[in-house]
């Protein structure tokens, strides 16, 4: 810390130098390029070229200098400039996209500039691989795995993870198209990372991927951050077609110039079904986005004004499908507005060079309707009760909005809604200052952020009362909102190390999260999120060295994730316990009454944020043969939220509709039944009023109700490398290899006690009286919510290495890519393990046992068994009994006592559940063309696992082989088509 | 019982082929026993029937060829309890002047005068066209003696998998049940038992037992049944399985004292018992001696797991094949692939039965016994291939 402290000030202590004016034009060629961004180092300063595809770009510091220029609808160029007083006539020169371009990319690139790892897929890549919905972009990274695009799954990306396990990966993994992030905090019913699925996959640009350590500036996230680029700048009117057997896609854009501006208008329509002889059934994309940009200058300095707004009209719906039942239909709407300006001032000035101001807002409405039919010969109780009480179920025409209504008999239709709107608003203020010396470059960024999610959606209601089913409401814009104030601080310092290009970067950021959730027991909780980063290049542009570019870079950082609106506000749960029946009357009527107990989500006031910690180290190096990149990380993920539950005593009065058996006074057909609220007492009332009201006897039961609570799990660790070897092209044959792959290690183990009571046997020996145990147990195996399970946790290993062949020839404007993707190695084990590695668990002689010898994770195809570690009875909840000890007793002793006892002892489904498992290597293939014909049209074509694998693999787990045809392994063979016509 | 329903009785010798003597001695219990019929059956299909004599021993004289000699037959009822044996010894190759003398084993079971009489699990269509109903289903179990029966307890359960079609990984690789040597029958996630110490069946009772909603179903679905009635009985024990929509309050007219109650240890399930709605493996029992129904069930040291897969859910509990009352193994079908669950002990057969169509199946009735005894008796061999047969319509809708 003192070191960074030092080399801040060393770098505010820098003279200032004169500044000059760097002037230049952009052209293609030809004609001049308007709306194209000239980039000095990295944003420190910038300009946009003019009609005359002019710019002026003041720099303050002589000497070598990156200038990038990006322009759309253009390669972007990267050149190095050796900047002193008098350029004033620079000539820049843009080559278009196309297939005529001697270097085409059709794969994830390592982005060298970032001292983290990173990687940006073009529109080129894109549009070879046919993406659908933007989350397939994993496809593309390093050890990549091909899917076979299609709207109808909402698959969510998790960067450097893998699914089934802790920790929620896909949750942490941040997701922002054009600066505003995708949030899925206010979202109901999961946890779980943003949707895709309405981001219109025809308007990107380009997609970054930081699996690293980002700046501080992104917070609200623990596994990296996934950034999207809409299409920005003139262009010409592009369409674009696409179809494979799931999915139909037509999209038209256009950058029109404006005079002033860019407008940037893109319209998409994307069909997915998932049955092909029935293809009514379907999910549909319908997005339009609009942005505008336009430079304007203040106070003499270039103000670049953005203005999108965009959303999607689309959803599932089955109304059409004709397969199913009449006027029946499931429809759930992916609706979202999204909006934003963004402001950049390249004030330049010593006391600030730049300071940005970012505003955005979504609003989503994902109702879900659906109209089923229905039907019962029995009236049934339909449930609304939100009050602790006894309640007894009434005739809708005598009380439409009784607790609980008697249903219909009969045939019938329910229409019900989940209205489900989440909604956010950023606003986000950024300042850049500059200091720059002969050989020191000191930036500093400041900001600060304030986010509002929440939902103004209804919940989940019904249109008719008379057949709406057992039900509470929940609404959801009753919920506070969650605010966020974010600070943070950036300092990245620069070092010129010598004339071979050799050249240090330090970066390290503070970020301070205070997040305020009102009217809530969290009230307003604090975080902090240090990262650093460094990235060394020792030399570069060294062509005559074996290693002529050479770079290594690390990096250490802290993230935080917010909590969802499922961990802050979940939804109360039910106990509706029979409390008293009559038996059905002629009509099949009979008006049950119910004990109704609401379980409330209990706060937990320990419950801490969870958060990552990231390490990375890197390296860079371009050979005469390759280029090759190698990323090792090692993230660690600290309290992951994990649901558990309370069980806590109470007691409900049951009467048995026996009581109106015998000499009972009141005949059926006079009865009129009542229970009382709070008490639960029975009384029958003669409706001739010729016996006085009968109290009916009850018996007491002694159960426990479970409630919800989130606490803090234990940590889980990710470590892996990932590599790129991108080979020099062969000449004679157009053709480059690219080597790529993923080392991924995982592991993670539960020591947390949790409680829970056996599902199968609810009741003690005597048969009457509900169980009157709970046991705690060490550890669960599921991430999210906890469970009696043997393994309390796991580890694997798996190494992805995929062969890209391309071969591009620029003369017929043609490229083909064979991509071989392959698993060498997966290998995985469910743990049981006590702290520390200690022996956790019992292996049995036969499944059938209940006692054995310790668990040590040495043995194999054993069924283990699990105990509790104590357990709680009802009457004394507090007193902790030694399950062991109390155990092995009543096998001696109490019968009855050991039967009770043994349904807490949870086992392993099969022998083989324990032992190691590791999968055979296995392989797919997968076949791109893209052909350009002239400059208007492009055909892209794919097939996936073309030659059908059918090949087998065998478990090392179970010995067994199986095919991995149709399996997740790897995708089934599929093909697609899209043709894009620029206009 | 005796079987007398030959297909081709040939006792005159046969002229004109090489004729042989074949001489089958039975063994085991009854091997002394005279009037056992034994049948000769030849690949082409042509059958040879002759009595035992006191000594046990069939002697027939058949043309040369290659035979299977097999044996069914029941004993007399003794304290509502009958024995059934049953033997066959195949691929018996008779050559001319090479008598054969044969020894054909015989397995005994025993069966009780109580028998499952009809089941009917497969449900109707809807009135409306939306598909079919069976939440309707109902067994009638039988007395079927003129003996007054008192059982010590009576159960219903059924076996695993639930449905026939589905896998069953309770075979080991020589194609027989893991169970089948260990003389029980696994009684699948719960059983149903009839409250109190004991249940006596009046000479030919019938018991029907609705086995979801105890109601007037045909008021809604007119292919139904009408289920609520004084004499029926149900299980309904709605504090254990509580889904009022399987199990509505029953009606008014049935007595609680008809409702049976449930022992849960196995599915998890605290909606309904899993009894298949096309092809159970329906079985009756008694508990063990010294141990009633609600013990019998809570026993935690007698438990087998279904597929060998130890969680709660697969946990089952082993019936003694002693104590089985009864057994049919339905088939659906709407499938192929089916496989036994019952054992032979049990039923050595099975029978199809399509679901969805309010048909269920029923005992045959066993034509000479009703004439000998003069009261519908149902046939009983074990063997629900010969035993049942598919009804078009439940009977208790026929009789609406």
């Amino acid at each position: 810390m003192k070191h960074w402290i030092f080399l801040i000030l060393a770098a505010l202590s820098l003279a200032l130098h004169a500044q000059v004016v760097l002037r230049g034009t952009v052209t293609d060629g030809k004609s001049p390029v308007e709306f194209a961004t000239v980039d000095i180092r990295q944003g420190e300063q910038w300009a946009m070229t003019d009609q005359q595809g002019c710019f002026a770009v003041r720099v303050a510091r002589m000497g070598q200098a990156l200038v990038r220029v990006t322009c759309i609808g253009y390669e972007p160029l990267q050149v190095t400039i050796d900047i002193r007083p008098g350029i004033d006539s620079l000539r820049l020169v843009l080559q278009p996209t196309n297939l005529q371009l001697q270097q085409v990319v059709v794969t994830a690139q390592r982005r060298t500039e970032n001292a983290t790892t990173s990687y940006v897929i073009d529109r080129q890549a894109l549009d070879n691989q046919q993406i659908i919905n933007v989350s397939d972009i994993m496809t593309l990274l390093p050890g990549g795995k091909t899917v076979n695009s299609s709207l109808m799954t909402d698959s969510r990306i998790a960067l450097h993870a893998q699914g089934g396990e802790k920790g929620n990966a896909a949750f942490g993994t941040a997701i922002e198209v054009d600066g505003q992030r995708l949030q899925n905090n206010a979202e109901m019913g999961e946890t779980t990372g943003a949707s895709t699925r309405t981001v219109s996959s025809t308007n990107v640009a380009s997609i970054e991927v930081v699996p690293g350590i980002p700046s501080v500036e992104y917070g609200d996230l623990s596994n990296g951050i996934v950034k999207v680029n809409t299409k920005r700048g003139h262009t010409p009117w592009e369409v674009s077609l696409g179809t494979n057997p799931y999915t139909k896609q037509v999209a038209v854009s256009k950058g029109l110039d404006l005079r002033r501006g860019v407008l940037n208008a893109s319209l998409e329509h994307t069909r997915s079904y998932s049955n092909l002889a029935s293809p009514h059934t379907a999910y549909q994309r319908n997005t339009l986005s609009l942005n505008y940009r336009t430079t304007v200058h203040l106070a003499g300095q270039p103000l670049m004004v953005n203005l999108n707004l965009g959303g999607n009209v689309g959803g599932y719906n089955s109304k059409a499908d004709p397969d199913q039942f009449v006027d029946t239909y499931s429809k759930a709407r992916d609706r979202v507005l999204r909006g934003g300006v963004q402001l950049d001032w390249n004030l330049d000035r010593p006391w600030l060079a730049a300071l940005s101001l970012h505003g955005d807002f979504s609003v989503a409405d994902k109702r879900r309707t659906s109209q089923v039919n229905d039907n019962s010969s029995s009236a049934q109780a339909q449930i609304h009760a939100r009050d602790e009480g006894y309640y007894i179920a009434t005739e809708y025409d005598q009380d439409p909005n009784a607790p609980i209504i008697l249903g219909p008999t009969g045939y019938w239709y329910v229409k019900s809604y989940r209205d489900n709107k989440p909604q956010s608003l950023m606003l986000k203020l950024k300042a850049r200052w500059h200091q720059q010396g002969r050989t020191l470059i000191n930036r500093v960024m400041a900001g600060v952020e304030w986010t509002a999610t929440g939902n103004r959606g209804r919940g989940a209601y019904y249109d008719d009362m008379r057949t709406a089913p057992t039900w509470r409401e929940y609404r959801y814009d009753q919920l506070p909102w969650m605010h966020n104030i974010a600070i943070y601080g950036e300092n990245r310092l620069t070092i010129d190390m010598g004339g071979t290009g050799s050249e240090l970067q330090l970066m390290a950021g503070l970020r301070a999260d205070i997040t305020h959730i009102a009217h809530s027991d969290y009230g307003t909780v604090a975080s902090l999120s240090p990262r650093f980063n460094a990235k060394y290049t020792l030399w570069r542009g060294r062509d005559e060295w074996a290693f002529s570019g050479l770079n290594i870079y690390g990096g250490w950082g802290k993230s935080v994730k917010l909590p969802s609106f499922e961990v802050i506000y979940p939804a109360p749960s039910y106990a509706d316990r029979l409390a008293f029946v009559p038996g059905s009357t002629v009509d099949n009527r009979a008006f049950y009454a119910y004990s109704v107990t609401p379980f409330k989500p209990v706060h937990n006031p320990d419950l801490k944020w969870q958060y990552a910690h990231q390490l990375e180290l890197g390296l860079e190096a371009d050979t005469r043969v390759a280029t090759v990149s190698l990323s090792a990380y090692h993230n660690r993920t600290c309290r992951p939220y994990l649901r558990t539950s309370l069980y806590t005593p109470y007691s409900y009065n049951f009467t048995s509709q026996a009581a109106l058996e015998g000499d009972f006074p009141i005949a059926p057909a006079d009865r009129l039944y009542a229970i009382d609220r709070y008490t639960g007492v029975v009384t029958v009332t003669d409706r001739t009023g010729q016996v006085a009201p009968q109290v009916l006897d009850y018996v007491t039961r002694n159960t426990f109700r479970a409630n919800s609570t989130h606490v803090n799990g234990s940590p889980i660790t990710r470590t892996g490398l990932d590599w790129t070897v991108d080979f020099k092209q062969i000449a004679a044959l157009r053709t480059s290899l690219r080597l790529d792959g993923s080392y991924y290690h995982y592991h993670g183990v539960e020591h947390t006690m949790i409680a829970a009571m056996p599902s199968g046997a609810q009741w003690m020996s005597d048969g009457v009286t509900p169980y009157q145990y709970v046991a705690y147990y060490h550890g669960t195996a599921l991430g999210g919510e906890a469970y009696a399970t043997v393994p309390n946790g796991s580890v694997s290993d798996v190494v992805n290495t995929n062969l890209t062949i391309v071969t591009h020839i620029p003369a017929i404007r043609l490229i083909i890519s064979l991509r071989l993707e392959s698993t060498l190695y997966d290998a995985r084990r469910a743990l049981s393990q006590g702290h520390g590695g200690a022996p956790r668990g019992y292996v049995l002689a036969q499944p059938t046992d209940y006692f054995g010898t310790p668990y040590t994770g040495s043995e194999r195809d054993c069924y283990v068994a699990l105990w509790p570690e104590y357990y709680t009875t009802w009457s004394q909840p507090d007193v902790k009994v030694p399950f062991a000890e109390r155990f092995i007793w009543a096998r001696d002793n109490d019968p009855a006592l050991f039967n009770e006892l043994a349904a807490m002892v949870v086992k392993t489904n099969y022998g083989y559940n324990l032992n190691p498992d590791r999968i055979s290597a296995y392989v797919s293939g997968n076949l791109n063309i893209t052909k350009e014909l002239g400059d208007h049209v492009s055909i892209s074509f794919l097939a996936n696992n073309f030659w059908n694998s059918m090949a087998w693999v065998k478990s090392r787990q179970t010995g067994l082989r199986t095919t991995i045809y149709n399996t997740g392994y790897i995708p089934p063979f599929y093909y697609g088509l899209s043709l894009r016509l620029k206009l | 019982m005796l079987l007398v329903g030959l297909v081709a009785c040939h006792n005159d010798e046969p002229k004109g082929y090489d004729i042989e003597q074949v001489s089958v001695q039975l063994t085991g219990d009854i091997a002394g026993t005279e009037g056992i019929v034994v049948k000769l059956t030849d690949n082409r299909g042509a059958e040879f029937s002759q009595a035992t004599d006191a000594q046990g021993l069939a002697t027939f004289r058949v043309p040369v060829g290659i035979y299977q000699a097999s044996v069914s037959w029941v004993g007399e009822p003794v304290d509502g309890w009958r024995s059934i044996y049953n033997g066959s010894v195949s691929n018996l190759v008779v050559s001319a002047g090479q008598p054969l003398v044969v020894e054909l084993p015989l397995t005994v079971a025993t069966t009780s005068s109580i028998i499952i009489r009809e089941l009917y699990v497969g449900g109707c269509q809807k009135d409306d066209g939306s598909g079919w109903f069976h939440r309707d289903k109902y067994v009638i179990v039988a007395n079927n003696s003129g003996q007054r029966v008192t059982l010590p307890g009576l159960c219903l359960a059924i076996c695993t998998p639930y449905n026939s079609y589905g896998i069953n990984k309770n075979y080991t690789a020589d194609g027989r049940l893991n169970y089948e040597d260990e003389g029980f029958i696994p009684a699948a996630s719960a059983f149903w038992y009839f409250p109190g110490n004991e249940v006596v069946f009046e000479p030919w009772e019938q018991k029907v037992i609705a086995l979801n909603g105890a109601i007037d179903h045909t008021l809604t679905y007119s292919n139904s049944v009408n289920l609520a009635n004084a004499a029926y009985y149900c299980t309904y024990d709605i504090e254990q399985y509580s889904n009022t929509s399987y199990y509505p309050s029953p009606s008014e007219v049935i007595p609680t004292g008809h409702y049976l109650r449930v022992v849960r240890y196995g599915d998890e399930s605290e909606q309904a018992w899993p009894l298949s709605n096309s092809s159970p493996a329906f079985f009756i029992f008694t508990p063990p001696a010294g141990m009633s129904a609600l013990e019998f069930g809570n026993d935690a040291s007698n438990v087998w797991y279904d597929e060998g897969r130890a969680l709660p859910t697969y946990a089952c509990r082993k019936v003694p094949v002693g104590n089985i009352l009864d057994g049919v193994e339905v088939y659906s079908t709407a499938w192929q692939e089916a496989a036994k669950r019952l054992t032979a002990a049990v039923d050595v057969g099975y029978v199809y039965m399509t679901s969805r169509q309010g048909h269920s199946v029923e005992r045959r009735i066993d034509e000479a016994e009703t004439a000998r005894q003069g009261h519908t008796v149902y046939q009983d061999t074990n063997n629900s291939s010969a035993d049942f047969v598919e009804r078009e319509h439940a009977s208790l809708r026929n009789e609406q």
